[in-house]
């Protein structure tokens, strides 16, 4: 009756992951994007003949979710969706100057653990801040799971690598000599313009903006008028607007008496070359590579062995290779955001105090591979969106993201203070003035204190909607995966 | 009994001697009637001959299109045996073509399967994911127990243990002699005492029909740290049986089939996932998907 089979049970180790959601997943009929149940022609012509349609549409379970839009969207809660796509990262971003009313973001210091927690709470076990290979690229992330390939990258003006931020010189490249060169005639034909319309005005303000320029207006008040009218005084004028923008940034560099290793390299710069055009533009290059805020005192100190070294140069040729080196080697992958790092500037002061600058350039790559590690270009960003194969789950957080926006309670006290001021203003009896003001005074004080607590908790409740979305994602990545 | 328990009779048949009043009386007594149609006649033919030896497809079509009429959700279930593993993309589109939107097949469990005729069914297998693909892109509302069911072990969940057939206990079945067993399988003319679980005249015996439940509900040793044990239909005793001669051994038909059959399932589920099939969504993951596909059906 029983055949006796040759074949047998044998376990599978390992099945097929398949993708498409599970029961454990949010149920994609209830994302807000689901299309409604495709009715065949045959059974709506029916229903509508019926006259009930939408009776039956209505209970066919398909709901549209209606998402009550604010500035800051957060994934709702049972949804299978991406809360993190590359869109929402707002990058590259437009970069603008602090304290013109920029909303509070929040750091990586407030949201890491927060974020983390998510991982923690998801059953995810995290390797933080490591980096994962990308092609031929290293690529640092916040957090990751090994196991399930799932993780995060918050991104930030630390880590924001080439292409991140929007520039309108992007296209130029300002520390090049050729463009410095372009940008100095160009300045130099402005100021010509602005003179032509108004002389006196002009003089006048940059008169009031620099010592310099007093001598330059001496020196048109009493020569221009001895100069022809045509050709000769405009070249006179062109000639006194130049010498004006050349002395104007060496007098600066001569001036300046400080005793770091940019100061030295400008005023070496100054006794080595005797040409103003090129000691303009030397001293431009100077000023773009040589950011002293990044540096750690102990490592300026370092760094000013190499410009004594450059400075003992005897002849005006080795003294600019040598110093076009140490410009490039600063300016290697445009690495100011990363100069913070410990890592890069052992590395940087390493290349730097190595004897033969010639050699300075074959280690260029060291510094590239360390900033490719640490930096996320916004080339290898769309690579970890478009990951379409699915072979990692990173989701990439910027800090231009709208959730990063954090708004701390506005103060609500100015009403009261207003009333107390008049009130003091009003009263003839002097103590009680002094009682009223008192009183202000302690306002004051009883807000300053609730303020920190404020902004505390508008930092955690911002993170918190992060963390909600950050365990969607993971939700959202284990059904990709079919984890 | 009939006042305590609610009853649902099944008829399995080849649809050979149906006639348009044996249905509508069997209709009236609310048995639900499935038909066994293993494919075209090059494959129903080879498998299902008369008392003569010959083909009956020819037949079954006829009985097919009387149960047809009268529910257009009539069930067919297709055997797939070792010679037809080549074949069942073929089959199935066949039986579809009849009219027929609920196909469930089956192995022929009782057959001596070799690894060569698995290869086959793998290749079968492919095929008839596109076709199954290519169906639901088209729109076409149908069930396919071998896609449908799998797939349901992952959008809905695995079967529980509470939802199973639960042989002997929540169904049974019934011998000419009166003679009751745990299902369909064990009914056969030799009688095989191990699986008698009563008679219609004496009842239930309750000892018989815990001692099977136990066996079968039993972890199966075999199928230990397998990535599928959750989703496969290792579960089912009479195929277990059929295939090891014992209800507590996983058969490995199952296995292979489960082993070849689930990834190439997952892989067209994933395709149709991935293009947002609308159909797929709504038939996979809309609970109201088969009252709704139901009444279309039946327009």
């Amino acid at each position: 009756m029983i055949k006796h089979s040759k074949i047998k049970v044998i376990p599978l180790i390992k099945a097929y992951r398949p993708k498409y959601p599970s029961y454990t997943d949010p149920n994609p009929i209830d994302h807000p994007d689901s299309r409604p149940y495709p009715f065949t022609m045959k059974l709506l012509h029916t229903l509508s003949a019926a006259g009930f349609l939408g009776t039956v549409m209505f209970s066919c379970g398909v709901q549209t979710q209606e998402y009550k839009g604010d500035s800051m969207p957060s994934v709702p809660k049972d949804i299978l969706v991406n809360p993190f796509p590359l869109s929402a990262t707002n990058l590259p971003y437009q970069p603008a100057m602090f304290g013109t009313g920029l909303p509070s973001r929040l750091s990586s210091r407030e949201v890491s653990d927060v974020l983390n927690e998510a991982f923690t709470e998801e059953g995810l076990h995290i390797v933080k801040d490591t980096s994962i290979r990308i092609g031929n690229h290293m690529v640092p992330v916040s957090a990751y799971s090994p196991d399930t390939k799932i993780g995060y990258i918050w991104m930030d003006y630390r880590n924001y690598g080439d292409g991140m931020a929007n520039s309108n010189n992007s296209s130029q490249d300002y520390s090049s000599k050729k463009s410095i060169k372009k940008n100095l005639k160009i300045q130099i034909k402005r100021l010509e313009k602005s003179y032509y319309e108004n002389p006196e005005k002009f003089l006048e303000w940059q008169v009031k903006n620099d010592d310099y320029a007093a001598s330059i207006k001496a020196d048109l008040d009493v020569n221009l008028p001895l100069q022809k009218a045509g050709k000769q005084r405009e070249n006179f004028i062109k000639n006194r607007i130049q010498e004006f923008v050349l002395q104007s940034i060496i007098n600066q560099a001569l001036e300046n008496k400080q005793d770091n290793f940019r100061n030295k390299w400008e005023r070496s710069a100054v006794t080595h070359l005797d040409d103003k055009e090129e000691l303009y533009i030397t001293l431009t290059q100077i000023g773009g590579a040589a950011h002293l805020y990044y540096f750690e005192p102990s490592d300026l100190v370092q760094l000013e062995k190499t410009v004594e070294r450059i400075d003992k140069e005897k002849s005006k040729k080795s003294w600019v290779k040598h110093s076009d080196a140490f410009i490039e080697l600063l300016k290697v992958g445009n690495p100011n955001a990363i100069k913070k790092n410990p890592e890069y500037r052992a590395l940087l002061i390493d290349i730097a105090l190595s004897a033969d600058y010639t050699k300075w350039k074959d280690r260029h790559d060291e510094i590239l591979k360390f900033i490719d590690r640490e930096q996320i270009s916004l080339k290898e960003l769309e690579s970890i969106a478009d990951n379409c194969d699915k072979e990692y789950h990173v989701a990439p957080i910027s800090q231009r993201d709208a959730r990063s926006i954090y708004q701390v309670d506005y103060w609500r006290g100015a009403e009261e203070i207003r009333k107390l001021k008049k009130q003091r203003n009003l009263e003839p009896d002097a103590l009680k003035v002094v009682e009223i003001q008192e009183k202000i005074e302690k306002f004051y004080e009883r807000e300053a204190s609730k303020s920190e607590e404020r902004e505390k908790e508008a930092i955690r409740e911002q993170s918190l909607r992060l963390q909600k979305d950050m365990k969607g994602y993971i939700r959202w990545a284990k059904s990709q995966i079919g984890y | 009994m009939g006042k305590q328990v609610s009853i649902h009779y099944k008829l399995s048949t080849n649809g050979t001697l149906l006639t348009d009043e044996l249905v509508r009386r069997l209709l009236t007594k609310k048995v639900y009637m499935s038909l066994s149609l293993d494919g075209g006649p090059s494959v129903t033919d080879h498998q299902r001959k008369n008392a003569a030896g010959k083909g009956v497809t020819h037949q079954i079509v006829k009985g097919l299109q009387l149960l047809l009429k009268y529910n257009k959700a009539t069930n067919v279930t297709c055997v797939i045996t070792p010679e037809s593993a080549d074949r069942v993309a073929e089959s199935i589109d066949y039986i579809f073509e009849q009219g027929v939107r609920f196909i469930t097949t089956t192995l022929d469990y009782s057959a001596d399967w070799e690894v060569s005729h698995f290869d086959q069914l793998k290749r079968s297998y492919q095929k008839l994911g596109r076709w199954y693909e290519e169906k639901m892109k088209a729109g076409d509302r149908f069930y396919l127990s071998f896609f449908d069911e799998r797939i349901q072990t992952r959008t809905h969940k695995p079967i529980a243990k509470s939802e199973r057939c639960h042989i002997g206990q929540r169904q049974f079945s019934i011998a000419p002699n009166g003679e009751l067993y745990p299902c369909i399988q064990f009914v056969t003319t030799e009688g095989i005492p191990e699986y008698l679980i009563g008679h219609i005249k004496t009842g239930f015996d309750e000892s018989c029909t815990s001692y099977i439940t136990n066996c079968s509900e039993k972890p199966k040793a075999e199928c230990t740290g397998c990535a599928l044990e959750s989703r496969c239909s290792k579960w089912c005793s009479c195929v277990n049986y059929m295939s090891t001669g014992r209800i507590d051994q996983a058969s490995p038909i199952v296995c292979y089939n489960e082993r070849i059959l689930m990834g190439i399932v997952d892989k067209t589920a994933d395709r149709l996932w991935k293009s947002r099939n609308n159909l797929f969504v709504h038939k996979h993951y809309n609970s109201d998907y088969p009252v709704i596909s139901h009444i279309e059906l039946n327009l």
